[in-house]
Parts: C-alpha cells; sequence; structure tokens
C-alpha cells in the first residue's frame, strides 16, 4: 500500500528567535482562523489522490503550533481526519514551545490525533535561551515537558543546539545533563548556523561563537554522551531510545512521499519535489480563489534522483545499502565510487562493508565535503 | 596636399596625474575637433583601464585644425604617447614621429623621473620642447618654482611657459598659439620614394591591421604598393585617411610630413611593428629610418585560465591582443599543477598587469598567473650556456657553473625627507648606489643599480608607500651581471608544485620561503587531512607550515523536508570544487595561486 507523510506548516511565532530563517511570522496571529481554513482546503485539494494510501506520519511543525489556540488545534485535527486517511498506529507529532506548550494545547493536540511531541529546549542556561531571543526559561521548559507528559505523549523529543554564542563545553553538558534527566524518547541537536536575514546575521561579528574545533569537540562530545545514556544516533542531528527514531524525519532521507500543507511547505509525492510560496496572506488568498499555492514545482530526472538518494542517505546512520542501490540505479555504489570509498574510510571518516556505506560521526561534519566529493564523480 | 608650413606634429609628455590626458581633452575642445555634448572625460584614453589607471597605455593619434591669431589655419596631428617605463620604445618611436613635444609639468609637484626620461628621450629625438605649467588652479601651485626646476634641470627656458588649469580651462588657447609658433613645420620631400614610420598599429575586423604612420618622404594612396622594410613582405594600400578623435578619416592620400593611418590588408603582427619603416615597391627607399628595433619582453609569467577547458578561449584572446600589441609574446607550456596555458612575454610588469586585466574584462577571462619572471643567463658545466624564462625549467644546482641575472640602472626621484626610505629599499632589493642630486632645494634624483627580479616583485608598490606615494621611478636596462641564485620549490602535501617554483638570490630565501609558505598556509582550507606546505631548495627544506585538517562542514538543518535547499548547497559546493586545482590529494584554490604573488599585503 502507498504510504505517504503529511507536514502542516504553522508559520506563526509569538517572538522570532534571534538564529531562525524558517519561514514564520511574529504579528500575524489574527490570520489563524482563515490559516487553519485554508490549509483544510489545500489538503481536502489531496483527498482523491490519497485514496487507497495510508497516511502512516503526521507533522505539524512551525513556526510555533502551540502558539494556536485549542480550538484552532482541534479544527486542523478535523481537517486532517476529513482529508487524510491516517492510519491507526500513525506517528503523529505536534510542536511546541515550552512558553506556550500549556495543559490546554496538549490537550487540544491529543484531541487533534497527536501522540508524540517535539520541544524547544535548545539549552538549560537561561542566559544562552536570552541570547538566542527565546521566550522560556528552563523552569518553563521543565513545567511544560511535565504537562505534555500528564496529558498522555509517551513519545517526546527535545530539541538541543550547539555552538551557541557564549557556550562552553561544561554549558553544553549541562545543558545535555538536563536534557537526559528530562528523559525524553528522543532528542534532536542542531549545530547553530548563521543565515542571512536572520537577527544574529546582523551582529554576527560580535557575536562570540566557539571556534571550528570546539563545535567539532561538541558535536562529537554529544554524540558520544548520548549514546552512553541510551540515545543512539541515526542522523547527523538525531538521537533516539531504541524504536523512537522519528519516522517522519526518517522519509525525508529515505525518499518516501511527503505532502506538505500551508505555506512554504515542501512536498514529494507523485515524483515530483514542490514547494508553496511563503507568505501568508497570499496563501490564504489563493486558497480562497482556488489558486494553487505551489511557488515552484521540480520533475525528478534520473541524475536528480542518484544526486539525491546519496546526499540524503549519507545523512543517515543506516547509510547507503548497496543492494537498494543497486536495484534502483543499475550499477554498484562501491564499485562507481571505490576511490572515495577508500580515501574516507583509510581516513576514518566512512564505514563501508559489503552491504552498506555510510559516514561516521567524524565524517558526518564533513557530510557535505564528502558528498560533494562524490556526486562530483557523477 | 597639404601645405607643410602649415602641418604641426606634436606628442605631449607629462608624469601619471599631471594632466596629459586632462590637456588633450581641452585641445579638442577648443578646436571644435569633438563637440561639447559628445567630449568624454578623457577621450584619447578610450580603454577603460587607461581611464581607471589615469595612464595611457597605446599611442594613439588625432587631427586637429586650428585657426591661429595669424589667420591661417593649421593642422596639428597630436600624437598620444603612452606613459610608461615599460612602452620606452614605443614613446620614442612616437617622438620620432613628431617634431614638438607639450611637457607638461603639474605646478605643484614639479618634475618626476617619468617626465623626465622621455623630455630626454624627445631631447635625443630633436625635438622642440614647449614647457607648459599645469594646474595653477591648485592652492598649492607654486609655478615660478616649478619653471626653475625646468630650466635648472633640464636646462629649457621657461619662462614665458603658458600657465594654464586644462582642468578648468584656463589658458588653453596659449598652449595652442606655442604650438603653432615653437614647432618647427615637419620637412621632407614628396618626390622621394616614400619613407613612412610606423608608430603603432590597431587590428580591424575588416580591414585587417591598420598602421599608424608618419610620413617622412614620399606619398601613399589606396592602390600604392608597399613594402616593410625589416621583412620584405608586399602589400597593396586599400585605404589611407586620417585620425578623427572618434574613428578613421579616409582620404585620397597622404604625403609628406603628415600623420595618418593605413590599411592594407595585413594580418601579420611580424610586419607591422612600431618603429619599422614603410616604403614603396618597386624604386622603395635605400635605408630604413633609423631606430629600428626588435623590443623584447622583459618580464615573463605563466598564465593559465582557472576553468582548464577554457584553454582555446585564452589562446584567442592572446592572439587577438597581439595584433593589438606586438610586445606580447607567448607560447604554449604546461604544467602539472595547472594544466594547460602560456608562457607569456611582456615588457615590464605595468604592461603585464594590464594584459591580465584586459583578458579577464575584454575576453570574460578568469586566469591563475605564476610569478613574474625575467630572463636569467645561465652557464652549465658542459660549456653551454641557456636562457631561462621559466623557473621550472632551472637545471640543477650541480649542472650550473655561473648564473647572471638582469640588472637595470634606476633614476628615483622623491622628496629628500625620504632618502632614507628609498635608501633603506634599495638596499633591501640587493641595489648598488650610484649618484644622488639635488634637482631643487628639496628635491633629489637617486641613481641606482638593481637587478631587475627585484623590481618585478611589488618594489613600485613598496616604493609608493615608503614616499607616501611622491617618489616616481625610471628604468632601463643595463646588463647581465653575474650572482647568486637558487631555485625554490614549494611543496604541498610532499609533493613540489611547479607553478609556484621561483628563482631567487640566495640570501633572500629564507625569508621569502618563510613568506609563501605562510601565505600558503592562510589560503589553502582546511582539507580532511593535514596538509605540510614546505619550501625547498633542492632537497633541503628551509621552510614548513601546516595546514590543519578540517573537522567540521557548517551542516544546516534540513528542516521541513526542504529538500531542494540543501540539493542547492551541495550543487554550489561542488562548483566550488570544480574551482580547485587539484595536485595529487590536495585542492588549491585560485587564490592560493594569486596571494603568492602579493607577498607584503
Amino acid at each position: 500500500m502507498r504510504k505517504v507523510g503529511l507536514y502542516i506548516h504553522i508559520p506563526f511565532c509569538i517572538k522570532k528567535c534571534a538564529y531562525c530563517d524558517f519561514k514564520s511570522y511574529e504579528n500575524s496571529l489574527e490570520y489563524r482562523d482563515a490559516y487553519i481554513e485554508a490549509a483544510g482546503r489545500e489538503l481536502s485539494g489531496y483527498k482523491d489522490a490519497l485514496k487507497g494510501a495510508v497516511v502512516d506520519t503526521v507533522y505539524i511543525g512551525g513556526g510555533t503550533p502551540s502558539a494556536l489556540s485549542p480550538a484552532q488545534i482541534i479544527r486542523l485535527g478535523e481537517h486532517i481526519r476529513a482529508n487524510a486517511p491516517v492510519s491507526p498506529d500513525a506517528e503523529f507529532t505536534f510542536e511546541a514551545n515550552p512558553d506556550t506548550g500549556t495543559r490546554e494545547v496538549f490537550t487540544a493536540a491529543r484531541e487533534a490525533g497527536a501522540n508524540r511531541v517535539s520541544m524547544g529546549l535548545q539549552s538549560a542556561s537561561d542566559e544562552e535561551l536570552k541570547t538566542l531571543g527565546r521566550l522560556h526559561t528552563v523552569k518553563r521548559f521543565e513545567e511544560s515537558f511535565r504537562l505534555a507528559r500528564e496529558c498522555g505523549f509517551k513519545n517526546i523529543s527535545v530539541d538541543l543546539m550547539t555552538g551557541l554564542p557564549g557556550q562552553s563545553m561544561e554549558s553544553l553538558f549541562a545543558s545535555a545533563d538536563f536534557a537526559v534527566s528530562m528523559a525524553p524518547e528522543h532528542i534532536s541537536a542542531y549545530g547553530l548556523k548563521i543565515e542571512e536575514g536572520t537577527r544574529f546575521y546582523e551582529i554576527k561579528d560580535s557575536l562570540p561563537l566557539p571556534d571550528e574545533d570546539t563545535e567539532a569537540d561538541m558535536y562529537l562530545g554529544l554524540t558520544e554522551y548520548l549514546s552512553e545514556r541510551g540515545y543512539r544516533q541515526y542522523e547527523i542531528s538525531n538521537y533516539a531510545k531504541d524504536g523512537f527514531y522519528s519516522r517522519h524525519n526518517m522519509r525525508y532521507w529515505l525518499g518516501s512521499e511527503y505532502i506538505g500543507i500551508g505555506c512554504a511547505a515542501h512536498s514529494f509525492f507523485g515524483g515530483k519535489r514542490y514547494f508553496n510560496a511563503p507568505g501568508i496572506e497570499g496563501y490564504i488568498s489563493a486558497e480562497k480563489s482556488g489558486r494553487s499555492p505551489v511557488m515552484e514545482c521540480e520533475s525528478l530526472s534520473r541524475e536528480d534522483m542518484l544526486t539525491e538518494h546519496i546526499m540524503l542517505r549519507l545523512r543517515t546512520v543506516r547509510g547507503i545499502r548497496h543492494d537498494e542501490f543497486r536495484a534502483a540505479f543499475g550499477f554498484g555504489f562501491p564499485e562507481r565510487f571505490k576511490e572515495e570509498i577508500e580515501k574516507y574510510t583509510s581516513s576514518g571518516h566512512m564505514l563501508s562493508d559489503g552491504a552498506h556505506t555510510s559516514l561516521t560521526p567524524r565524517g558526518f561534519l564533513l557530510s557535505n565535503s564528502i558528498i560533494a566529493d562524490i556526486l562530483l564523480k557523477i | 596636399m597639404a601645405n607643410k608650413e602649415l602641418i604641426r606634429n606634436f606628442s605631449i609628455i607629462a608624469h601619471i596625474d599631471h594632466g596629459k590626458s586632462t590637456l588633450a581633452d581641452r585641445l579638442l575642445e577648443n578646436t571644435n575637433t569633438v563637440a561639447q555634448r559628445d567630449m568624454e572625460e578623457q577621450l584619447l584614453d578610450n580603454m577603460d583601464i587607461e581611464r581607471e589607471r589615469g595612464i595611457t597605455i597605446k599611442a594613439r593619434a588625432v587631427k586637429l585644425l586650428y585657426t591661429a591669431s595669424d589667420g591661417k589655419e593649421y593642422i596639428l596631428n597630436l600624437i598620444d604617447t603612452p606613459g610608461h617605463v615599460d612602452f620606452n620604445y614605443e614613446v620614442s618611436r612616437s617622438l620620432a614621429a613628431c617634431e614638438g613635444a607639450v611637457l607638461v609639468v603639474d605646478a605643484a609637484q614639479g618634475i618626476e623621473a617619468q617626465t623626465l626620461a622621455n623630455t630626454y628621450l624627445a631631447l635625443e629625438n630633436d625635438l622642440e620642447i614647449v614647457p607648459v605649467i599645469n594646474k595653477i588652479d591648485l592652492p598649492s601651485a607654486d609655478p615660478e618654482r616649478v619653471i626653475h626646476e625646468i630650466e635648472d634641470v633640464i636646462g629649457l627656458d621657461a619662462q614665458d611657459a603658458p600657465r594654464i588649469s586644462a582642468k578648468m580651462g584656463i589658458n588653453i588657447e596659449s598652449v595652442l598659439e606655442k604650438i603653432v609658433k615653437d614647432v618647427p613645420p615637419p620637412k621632407g620631400d614628396e618626390n622621394k620614394p616614400l619613407k613612412a614610420l610606423i608608430f603603432d598599429s590597431y587590428y580591424d575586423l575588416y580591414k585587417g591591421i591598420i598602421i599608424y604612420v608618419r610620413l617622412m618622404d614620399g606619398v601613399v594612396r589606396p592602390g600604392t604598393k608597399i613594402k616593410i622594410m625589416s621583412t620584405g613582405a608586399v602589400f597593396d594600400v586599400v585605404e589611407t585617411g586620417y585620425f578623427k578623435a572618434d574613428g578613421f578619416a579616409p582620404s585620397q592620400e597622404l604625403s609628406a610630413g603628415e600623420v595618418g593611418y593605413i590599411a592594407a590588408s595585413m594580418k601579420n603582427v611580424s610586419d607591422t611593428r612600431v618603429g619599422d619603416t614603410v616604403t614603396c615597391e618597386p624604386g622603395g627607399a635605400d635605408e630604413p629610418l633609423p631606430g629600428y628595433k626588435a623590443v623584447n619582453p622583459m618580464v615573463f609569467s605563466g598564465i593559465y585560465p582557472a576553468d582548464t577547458t577554457k584553454y582555446p578561449d585564452l589562446r584567442d584572446a592572446l592572439e587577438k591582443l597581439q595584433l593589438n600589441d606586438a610586445s606580447l609574446t607567448f607560447e604554449a607550456e604546461s604544467s602539472i599543477a595547472l594544466g594547460f596555458g602560456f608562457r607569456c612575454g611582456f615588457l615590464g610588469l605595468l604592461h603585464m598587469e594590464i594584459i591580465q586585466e584586459r583578458l579577464e574584462r575584454e575576453y570574460n577571462l578568469d586566469l591563475i598567473t605564476t610569478a613574474p619572471s625575467v630572463i636569467y643567463k645561465v652557464e652549465k658545466t658542459n660549456g653551454e650556456t641557456i636562457f631561462i624564462d621559466n623557473p621550472t625549467n632551472y637545471p640543477p644546482p650541480t649542472e650550473i657553473e655561473k648564473v647572471y641575472e638582469p640588472v637595470v640602472k634606476a633614476d628615483i626621484i622623491a622628496p629628500s625627507e625620504f632618502v632614507g626610505n628609498i635608501m633603506e629599499l634599495c638596499q633591501e632589493r640587493r641595489g648598488t648606489f650610484k649618484t644622488m642630486e639635488y634637482i631643487d632645494s628639496n628635491r633629489v634624483s637617486l641613481k641606482y643599480e638593481l637587478p631587475l627580479n627585484e623590481i618585478i616583485y611589488d618594489f613600485f608598490d613598496n616604493l609608493k608607500s615608503r614616499t607616501r606615494g611622491y617618489a616616481s621611478l625610471d628604468y632601463e636596462f643595463l646588463g647581465y651581471v653575474q650572482s647568486d641564485l637558487v631555485k625554490l620549490d614549494i611543496l604541498l602535501n610532499g609533493e613540489v608544485v611547479d607553478a609556484l617554483s621561483f628563482i631567487v638570490h640566495t640570501e633572500k630565501a629564507y625569508a621569502r620561503a618563510r613568506r609563501i609558505a605562510e601565505k600558503l598556509k592562510d589560503n589553502i582550507p582546511r582539507q580532511m587531512f593535514e596538509i605540510p606546505v614546505q619550501a625547498a631548495i633542492g632537497n633541503k627544506i628551509i621552510a614548513r607550515e601546516t595546514v590543519k585538517a578540517l573537522r567540521k562542514d557548517v551542516l544546516a538543518k534540513c528542516y521541513g523536508g526542504d529538500i531542494t535547499r540543501k540539493k542547492k548547497l551541495l550543487e554550489k559546493q561542488k562548483e566550488g570544487k570544480k574551482r580547485m586545482r587539484r595536485l595529487g590529494t590536495v585542492e588549491v584554490p585560485q587564490e592560493a595561486f594569486m596571494s603568492v604573488l602579493k607577498l607584503d599585503s
């Protein structure tokens, strides 16, 4: 049976974080109701296409989904039920910020169908949180996390960040200690990247960022630390207890289909990659008038598929399975990239045996360079 | 046929920034050669590079009609000369086409080395010098002092020199009157066999190479069979004419004393060299005009396309440039590090920079150039003598008996307060002090003998920075002198990078080696493994640095399934890698090659 993922983008934020370059907007809360209805309309457009398929992962992300009111969250759940054949054992994630993650919100998320929560802790230092422009404190996070548990979420993911301004190895591991003490099922750890168009970008030269070596040490140290505590790495930035890896995120790396609903949302469906225009108002008015919100669409050529297969799978610990690769492209991965594999296995950046090739944590740190090197051969 | 008595052929001599091009613009305006509305700043300098740098690279000519105070209409042929030491020979030929030269001196700055050198050239060619004091509008102008300087240093009577401001258009008329009055009309006999001096050439897609000539004797018109005296090549003249400010004006003929152009479907640069003589065939002149010489390049550098597939484009571009610039030489060479490219010969450093810049701008090429080299003379132990213009071909020390390097006679003029700094610089550059003379109460002329390979290496930039921009430099080739030289090799990851080798004086080898190793360390991006950067003389390592291994890329979060963005980033990374030169396992960006060319910046 065709299995499809569903992503719904909620572009609202109470306040945008200093490092964030995702499509999210402050001061737009008045559009929430209209937006939910527009999302419902977009979703209904897929009703026919999804006949006979099953949606086995749902991800409501943002922006800040918890910035919706409980009623809006419930309304969104109704749209999903009405249009998408969500399987009973689907993984259904609802992203929440600690400052808006209240009992009412979590209760509504449960009612909408969610069984997993992803929460941004980022750091367990109030000072670092302030620098990042986050609205919560460590105490508030603790409270919110407890509420999520109380509302019945048995699968919770916590986000951490490395490479923050003023962050030291000590403060990072203090944050990691704290995150582990909360006993979530899943931890994501993202390295801070200063993106153009963010508040951090404007002041980038005055930010006390850790140097490249420290950042690398943070990454490798954290990976080891988490693995010792039962959080096994399964992707560049993701760690989980056994059985709790994010099924939705794995779709992205394994090239399986997903539909993105909402402004700026990305889809990979029916052999095409496409995404919606970024603005909230434009999205709402497009849906109202029956115009397509899609801004760009590409059909994947064989070369695109090959590029994506290598680039996405090498992000995962699972790596490239040689039999799958040959079945998909008709030639052998280890034979074709012999030189690169030799180079990077001998330098300790890659593991390769008869059945699969993957990157080591040190290799993940250099994945852009290594993947670009391999792709140059195509 | 023009009345020779009413022709004045002249050029303008000036130091950079003393206002030569601005004065030329005013002369064009005042004689209505160019309508005011078409006036572009510095009309004669029509290459972008010339306007930006404020220099004239190519000689150029224009015919002006001027009705003087005596009521007669004169033909004034202005031959614009290049103003830089690299183009000394071109200058001398342009001057040989004239009877007079307007010497423009800045009323605030006075005479500079360049002015002096070109004035002497003009005097050698028996030109009448018309001094003009420019920039009198400047608050710091001191025309009296400058007039004394001209009289003391050059020995010219400058009391009635026009005091002008080319910029403000003050007293331009008096310059024109002076030219008419002081510059003698051309001599020459139109009944004698044709004798014309080539002072420049220009390549036209349809007409072939057009030669710029000054007729000394005889007449030339379309249909005339002409012969190039040094090569003996014969051509049928297709078109003759005069120079307008914005192009060519065909004429029925050119006769003795006149300046103009000849188009004769010429395709070969060796037939159109500056200084050569054009005569008629049959019945041509017996003797060519004096002063012709084939100019030899003094500075060499390897030029390679950054993108190896652009090699044919680079060859085409060099061929086209050479059509307008016979002094540029090139031949194919290959480098292990850089692939296929060309070893190019230039008259000097500026010439080299100009060619590189034109290749990049006008032909849209991305280049990697190797460090400039001069020609070394090597006497080998087997008795053979060889000339080396590419360090890669330098023989191993055991095969060398003696090495000689080219030395130049340098004249530096600067305010006396900088004498210490200049002497220090010349000392560092292995110079031999010759003389020091005061030009006036506070300016001196220092004469040094300097190895050319010290001058081509950022000497001029250094001179400028140590004299707050006040020093001027002129030099000429003196000869070969025995020297103690070694070849310095650069190794990346244990392998010699041929394109980075260069020849250096033994005393300087260590310091230079250290600087280059440091520069490379800073300019080679960290890679997956540690890269030793070494400098060696033969097998002996004399400097070492290490490029630490790269540990981390910037890893962007791949959020909400945005694979497209991630793919674009990887595409960029791939493109970046393509632009790198792969030397064994090391990837070296273009910047790294370029960085070693500018060690002091």
